[in-house]
């Protein structure tokens, strides 16, 4: 297993079509070999819906991710430079539209954001994924 | 990589699709125009996901919004999606909506 400690980060405009593949392959990549595949598959899903939201809601140029390993745990940072904007299910009429902060949560053992503000911009969400 | 991209092959009787590749917001509107000739369906819609890749909530979006225009007629049916996959629909609550998971792959 490749050493503990280790870290990088990966900047994609958030204009990107393929923004979202090209972080599900660097974070695929990033935590396999520290991680059994389910659980990559799970990390995967939830930074995708925090970069999603980055590009939905923070009207940020561009979106960051960093990978960082510790012990037996693969952190993922994903931020940007926008404002947090939680959509309400009455603006856009689908009961359903908080799935995606509810998948984020289900598929870690912990998550926080730190919600970026009109005088604070940057929005900053940290994902925590461990080896069971 | 062009294997993931998302694909949707429409039955010939329009009573379902196969989907394959990843569903993901960022081609939201493409799979939403594929499908909507099922929005119409006369009764039961059956999506092959046996080679659907990944799906976020962007795309359970899409599979509940497609179980309510069907809902007066015919129940939806998802077949033969990854054990992962699965568990993604589970989590969401699928099942709950009367949305029938059948034939999940083996791990």
């Amino acid at each position: 297993m490749p050493e503990t400690g280790t870290s990088g980060t990966q900047t994609y405009p958030a204009a990107s079509d393929s923004l979202l593949a090209d972080v599900r392959r660097f974070v695929a990549a990033a935590s396999a070999p520290y991680l059994e595949q389910p659980s990559v598959h799970d990390l995967v899903l939830a930074v995708t819906e925090a970069c999603a939201n980055a590009i939905r809601h923070s009207g940020s140029d561009e979106v960051r991710v960093t990978v960082m390993i510790d012990d037996h745990c693969v952190e993922i940072v994903v931020e940007d430079d926008g404002v947090y904007r939680m959509s309400l299910p009455v603006m856009d009429g689908d009961p359903g539209s908080h799935r995606g902060m509810y998948l984020m949560a289900a598929m870690v053992d912990d998550f926080s954001v730190h919600r970026g503000t009109a005088a604070n911009a940057g929005t900053r969400v940290r994902l925590l994924k461990c080896a069971s | 990589m062009a294997d993931d991209a998302f694909r949707v092959e429409l039955s010939d009787d329009l009573d379902g699709a196969r989907l394959a590749g990843e569903l993901d917001l960022l081609v939201y509107e493409k799979a939403d125009l594929a499908l909507s000739p099922l929005f119409d369906a006369p009764g039961d819609v059956t999506l092959d996901v046996s080679d659907l890749a990944f799906i976020d909530s962007s795309g359970i979006r899409l599979l509940v919004r497609l179980e309510r225009a069907i809902r007066d007629r015919g129940v939806l049916h998802l077949r033969g999606a990854s054990p992962h996959i699965a568990r993604v629909f589970q989590v969401a609550g699928l099942p709950d909506l009367g949305i029938v998971i059948e034939d999940v792959a083996d791990a």
